[in-house]
């Protein structure tokens, strides 16, 4: 543990963009904008980064944390929870992704914003979002963390509210709201009982390292399980409730529905919080908590399941979609079961690996996305474009190669942190006692990136080859992206291509080379005799890479050449036909949700709003009258005074109190 | 005589407020018209000296007064303090708005320093007859608050009903004291939890009583007249209504739950009060969600925060119900440290917004639907980011100070649940209320974000012709939202300040 | 005997409380007060409280009700100017309710007699001239003297509170 004190300046510039931003931005000129909202992350990285060289000055090897502890938080009895930071090696890694490819999209949105009404405000939010999300991964500890966790849960909010006249009535900020507020009930409830096993062990600290030193000693404690009977482990119920805030946060099943709707925002937006930064904090939790996680293997396989059926289950969606932004933000999705996946087979720097590349490579889809709508006036449906690759030449090739990347390509990043996750769940398999669950869970994982590598390629052929299928009018103002917007799309690709040599496979050179693996091998749990099995690590990279390349072949094929022909095909056979409907449907889940979770919470707010109000407390009062009216012949007018009802209501309240507590005291 | 006057001397913070409200009230008679704008000076200087002599007292102990009517100690002295400072705000925000609805007058200042005094008595109470007139006092004066701006239909009526309304449920509370009175032959509240026998009669004593201050709290089902009285009052009324009203009427609850009702008769009424705090919060929250009137929304989730409060509550019965559990006692005191810390956090949000709703969006109206509240942030963006630091605090949402208040709250239950669970009473009420009181919050940024959502993301309708604010609004707005901010970053000070005001009540 | 003087006092006091909310012109519901206003002198009295009784005549039979007559014969209202009946439904319900209430409260004392076989708390010391002139006086100057002097705060708030919701100017 060594004391730091630059820390603070990591979150604090973009907290001054904010404030310089959201305060002044209305009289500054719009290049001064976009410099101050911009130049803020940079600087963010930039001692990041000075921090990054302290870490490799140690070894990259050393177990070694900074920290700096602003000031005393809050103080129950002897608990004390500070406003503090700490640094580790997982922490570093995260805050230079976030630092770096958030300052590339600010250079991007720039560009991107140009011809907005008031880039002042977008800025701004920008600019807090990217605050919350680095409070959120720096927090020394959980209650600061939960701070950053609705910070940008808000930001994601005002964020939509650019776009949208009232998010808070329109059916996605509906879906958004409930899904996150689920989630966040989860993490709330997680953090409180975590402070309670806490105070209980004598131990009242809520930081990170305390935690995880305490919490998974209180494995063998279980509590029953009121009403339905049966125990539960306590860590497994913390990390399950964890895991609920995870999942809402990083769009799992079951509560992915927001994230496809949250992308009618700008695409900077997308890519940002939808896609590299904010959507991934629940891995980056479920990684802080890694030894307690661990200690609860019942929860680390519910963990491995959900993100494995994710994986395939997003994917399969993504395969019939025609909006582009669409396509990617089920491949996010997707994507993000497989982090969870590496979570729950306690590779947790795999994981983190494949958050990182994720970052690059989604982020530059994202941004390419929006550089192709940006050339086509905001048309988003694939059946209006094609052919873009003329007029398009630097979006096209970046598009390719993050395509290339996310596909597994070999020696693409995607490759190399995807093969990763399967490797080790596919170990998992193999050394574990329950190895059938890891075994089906891997080849959910193949099939899942079978269907990535052929949705992604669809997307592509779909998108710049072919035959250009939209109007003349719109061809004659096709035009490729400014620099401002096409230098982070270059830099995105590079790294793209080029990231996934962090961390080569552990059977090339007995690890030797798998530098970010040691970086963050603190995490790990010990392999169990990874040399045994070389062969089967080998078989297993083939295996990715046959798939991968065969996939985006026959997608290649499929869409230049037979497209009709095989959607003919979709649509005649009976089985496929149904499973097409499936997938463009999105298996009806919206429509489900909508008819058994958002209706009857809505109609029973609704009803229990009326019930108090008109049956209960009118009810009361003409209750009597009924009863007379049945009895005799007599109508008065039956109007209730107000003042009258509300007595009313009171005086049942006081006979309910007194009839109860009068019952109290005879016991 | 001089014996008196020495004995009287602790009293000197109600003493000043009493003077103060005469002397208001006689200048306003004597004072020109034109020269009514120096009355509310007269308020915020009356309110500065009795704080100091309020500070003068802290930390000092005990002090019993007059043959025990009145128990100067920890936690009346920081009730009062929440009362002096929801006066002084109510003062600042009153210039201006005051002589815009026509009641810029003596009568004005003067009844709100009778309130203050009257709730500072009633914090301060030790005796069942004290407190039920400086209940009186406090009442009567809000109720002719409620109806200072005369010229306004819906002004008038909710001044009536809440008149007719509070009539009734004081009664209540006037026939539990005589109950109590008949099983114990005294009013001394701490003499009353040595009495044993009876108990039928102590109890629906007891009963009428959480009626009386239920009603003041504005709990469910005993809420009736807030939503109305809350709309029709003038802003600042409003305001002041749902702190000190709310924080005398806490006071005198959990004096005389705790003290008349200590240890094992927590077994009779936290059951009562874990019921009226469920439905408080249910209730508040999901109609709050379907008002489309701000200062309507803002009483409905004024009833949720009292059920917040009421968490508290019953988590310190169900800890004293449970004795013998050791380690209850030490959890007892930081509860109720939370609720006291509740109130002040909910002190500022709560009066911060309605200085913000006394901004005039009309001439005369308050700024109360949504639709004022479009754009705001264009045409007044440092008061639309107040409000929105208010509303988004209320929510619950860190880093600010409702949020660590709800979090005392919600840990306080949490942890007599665990202390239960490890001594094998397998009972979840705690928990269950912990968790319903959550999800409830949860919900709670729903009704809250709306506005924040119409300030920020809606135009401005037509041009409405804004009153430039005065001076004391703006500081209101201002000292509230760095007051909210900073119990949200440092809560430590003011929460252990809150515990010694709990002292007085659970060590 | 003295029961039943208690009991028809009390019944002749519980009607008048009745007639006195449910009587639509005021002029009678101010008469029926009166005789709430006798019977409950009367108890004080029978409670071997003289003084209270004094005043309960004096004060409120006298002063109090008083002003009540003036202002109604000022006022001078019409049947039509009366507002319309509340509700048969309301009375009802409200009526139902409040005898609830009334059987729980006598419950209560039952339950708290048979407990205590009957034994009530006795009054504090010194209180054989409880209801005196004497008690009352040494009660308002010395135990009771600061609730004394809040009645006094009380008065003056509520005139101060009466004047700005009525004066015409201000």
């Amino acid at each position: 543990m060594i004391e730091n004190n630059t820390i603070f300046l990591i979150p604090l510039m973009p907290l001054v963009g904010f404030l310089i931003n959201g305060l002044l931005g209305k009289g500054l000129r719009r290049s001064t904008i976009g410099m101050v909202a911009c130049a803020m992350p940079v600087i963010s990285f930039a001692v990041a980064l000075s921090l990054f060289i302290k870490f490799s000055q140690f070894g990259l090897e050393c177990d070694l944390t900074f920290r700096q502890i602003m000031i005393p938080w809050i103080g129950v009895g002897s608990i004390g929870v500070p406003f503090g930071f700490a640094v580790d090696h997982l922490t570093i890694a995260m805050t230079l992704m976030i630092t770096g490819v958030g300052s590339l999209i600010h250079i991007y949105a720039t560009g991107y914003m140009s011809h907005d009404r008031s880039p002042e405000r977008f800025f701004a939010y920008m600019n807090l979002f990217m605050f919350s999300m680095l409070v959120l991964v720096l927090a020394d500890n959980i209650l600061l963390m939960f701070v950053g966790w609705e910070g940008v849960g808000l930001c994601s909010y005002l964020l939509i509210g650019y776009w949208y006249e009232d998010i808070l009535n329109a059916k996605a900020g509906k879906k958004a709201f409930v899904t996150n507020r689920v989630g966040d009930f989860g993490f709330l409830l997680g953090i409180l009982l975590i402070f309670a096993l806490m105070t209980g062990n004598g131990t009242p600290s809520l930081s990170f390292a305390k935690i995880n030193e305490v919490i998974p000693k209180f494995a063998p404690v279980t509590y029953e399980v009121p009403v339905i009977g049966g125990s539960i482990g306590a860590v497994t119920l913390i990390c399950l409730l964890l895991f609920v805030g995870a999942a809402g946060k990083s769009a799992q099943i079951p509560l992915y529905v927001w994230l496809p709707d949250a992308m009618a925002r700008p695409t900077p937006v997308s890519a940002l919080i939808h896609a590299a930064t904010m959507v991934t904090s629940g891995v980056y939790m479920i990684a802080r908590l890694a030894p307690v996680f661990m200690a609860s293997p019942a929860a680390l396989s519910v963990v491995a399941t959900i993100g494995a059926v994710t994986a395939l289950f997003a994917a399969t969606i993504a395969v019939t979609q025609n909006d582009i932004k669409k396509v990617l933000a089920y491949s996010t999705i997707s994507q993000l079961g497989y982090m969870f996946l590496a979570m729950g087979v306690a590779a947790f720097g795999a994981g983190i690996f494949h958050l990182i590349t994720h970052a690059f490579f989604k982020a530059c889809l994202f941004l390419c996305a929006g550089s192709v709508m940006h050339a086509m006036a905001g048309e988003l449906d694939m059946q209006k474009m094609g052919g873009l690759r003329k007029w398009m030449p630097i979006t096209f090739w970046t598009m390719l190669v993050s395509t290339m990347a996310i596909s597994g390509w070999p020696l693409f990043a995607g490759f190399f942190s995807k093969d990763e996750i399967l490797w080790k769940t596919l170990e998992k398999g193999m050394t574990s006692q329950q190895g059938t669950l890891f075994y089906v869970l891997y080849g959910i994982g193949l099939l899942a990136a079978v269907f990535t590598a052929f949705y992604m390629f669809r997307l592509v052929v779909l998108t710049f080859l072919g035959k250009p299928r939209m109007s003349e009018e719109t061809q004659k103002h096709l035009h490729e992206s400014p620099s401002s917007m096409t230098i982070p799309l270059m830099i995105l690709a590079f790294l793209a291509a080029v990231g996934g040599f962090m961390w080569l496979p552990g059977v090339i050179g007995h690890g030797k080379f798998a530098w970010f693996h040691d970086f963050l091998a603190i995490r790990e749990p010990a392999a169990h005799g990874a040399h045994d099995m070389a062969g089967a690590e080998w078989t297993s990279l083939a295996l990715s890479v046959a798939l991968a390349l065969g996939a985006s072949g026959l997608s290649y094929l499929v869409y230049t050449r037979g497209r009709s022909a095989v959607e003919k095909l979709a649509k005649t056979v009976y089985l496929t036909r149904a499973m097409y409907r499936f997938s463009l449907n999105k298996y009806w889940v919206d429509e489900i949700y909508e008819a058994f979770v958002i209706k009857p919470i809505y109609y029973g707010s609704i009803a229990l709003w009326l019930f108090v109000d008109v049956v209960i407390i009118d009810g009361l009062v003409n209750l009597a009258g009924i009863l007379v009216k049945w009895g005799s012949t007599i109508f008065r007018n039956l109007q209730t005074g107000f003042i009258g009802s509300y007595a009313v209501t009171v005086l049942v309240g006081v006979l309910v109190v007194l009839w109860y507590l009068i019952l109290q005291v005879l016991k | 005589m001089e014996h008196l006057i020495a004995e009287m001397k602790p009293l000197s913070p109600v003493l000043i407020v009493f003077t103060g409200a005469l002397a208001a009230l006689l200048a306003g008679v004597f004072s020109k018209k034109e020269n009514s704008y120096a009355l509310p000076y007269i308020g915020i200087t009356t309110v500065a000296f009795a704080f100091v002599a309020l500070l003068n007292y802290w930390g000092r102990g005990m002090i019993w007064l007059l043959q025990g009517a009145i128990r100067i100690d920890s936690f009346g002295l920081y009730i009062s303090a929440i009362i002096l400072i929801a006066c002084l705000i109510t003062f600042l925000a009153s210039i201006g708005y005051a002589k815009r609805l026509g009641f810029e007058h003596g009568e004005y200042i003067s009844l709100l320093l009778f309130a203050s005094g009257g709730m500072m008595l009633l914090a301060m109470s030790a005796d069942l007859v004290t407190l039920f007139l400086s209940l009186e006092i406090m009442s009567i004066s809000i109720y002719a608050l409620a109806g200072m701006a005369r010229h306004r239909q819906k002004c008038n009526e909710a001044a009536l009903k809440y008149f007719i309304l509070g009539a009734f449920s004081t009664a209540f509370l006037l026939f539990g004291i005589a109950l109590i009175y008949g099983a114990t032959a005294s009013t001394k509240i701490h003499a009353i939890a040595q009495v044993q026998g009876l108990k039928p009669l102590l109890v629906a004593g007891l009963g009428m009583l959480i009626v009386g201050f239920g009603f003041k709290v504005g709990a469910a089902p005993f809420h009736v007249w807030v939503p109305d009285a809350y709309e029709g009052a003038p802003a600042t009324v409003t305001g002041f209504m749902a702190v000190a009203v709310k924080a005398a009427g806490f006071a005198a609850l959990l004096r005389v739950i705790l003290i008349a009702f200590p240890g094992t008769w927590a077994e009779y009424w936290w059951p009562v009060f874990w019921a009226v705090a469920l439905l408080t919060m249910f209730l508040g929250n999901i109609i709050a969600v379907f008002q489309k009137n701000v200062k309507r929304m803002l009483a409905y989730s004024g009833i949720a925060h009292t059920g917040y409060i009421l968490i508290g509550l019953v988590s310190l019965g169900i800890a004293g119900s449970e004795p013998y559990i050791p380690g209850m006692k030490a959890l007892m005191n930081p509860i109720a440290g939370g609720m006291l810390f509740y109130l002040l956090a909910y002190t500022f949000m709560t009066l911060g917004a309605f200085a913000v709703i006394s901004l005039a969006a009309r001439d005369e109206d308050d700024l109360e639907t949504l639709d004022d509240f479009s754009g705001l942030s264009q045409r007044k963006p440092v008061v639309a980011l107040a409000m929105a630091v208010f509303l988004i605090s209320m929510a619950g949402v860190p880093p600010f100070g409702g949020f660590i208040a709800k979090f005392y709250v919600f840990k306080g239950a949490i942890d007599v649940q665990g202390m239960l669970l490890a001594s094998g009473v397998k009972e979840y009420h705690a928990l269950a209320l912990a968790i319903l009181g959550i999800i409830t919050s949860m919900f709670s940024v729903y009704y809250y974000l709306r506005v924040v959502w119409f300030m920020y993301f809606r135009e401005p309708l037509e041009d409405r012709p804004s009153v430039a604010p005065s001076w004391g609004l703006h500081f209101v707005i201002f000292a509230s939202s760095v007051a909210i901010v900073v119990l949200g970053i440092l809560p430590s000070g003011f929460f252990s300040v809150a515990s010694r005001g709990a002292e007085a009540l659970v060590r | 005997m003295s029961d039943v003087m208690f009991v028809a006092l009390a019944v002749v006091s519980t009607a008048s409380a009745l007639l006195l909310v449910t009587r639509r012109n005021p002029l009678y519901a101010a008469l029926c007060m009166m005789v709430l206003f006798g019977t409950t002198a009367l108890l004080f009295l029978k409670l071997s409280a003289p003084f209270l009784a004094a005043m309960q005549v004096l004060v409120y039979g006298g002063a109090v009700l008083m002003l009540f007559l003036f202002t109604i014969m000022l006022l001078n209202l019409h049947p039509e100017e009366l507002g319309s009946e509340k509700g048969l439904t309301f009375k009802l319900s409200a009526g139902i309710l409040s005898a609830v209430l009334a059987i729980f409260l006598i419950y209560a004392v039952k339950f708290s007699r048979d407990m205590t076989g009957g034994s009530f708390p006795e009054l504090p010391a010194g209180s054989a001239a409880f209801g005196s002139a004497e008690s009352v006086g040494e009660g308002i100057f010395d135990a009771f003297v600061l609730p004394f002097e809040l009645v006094s705060v009380l008065i003056v708030a509520a005139v101060a509170g009466a004047i700005v919701l009525t004066k015409k100017k201000l």
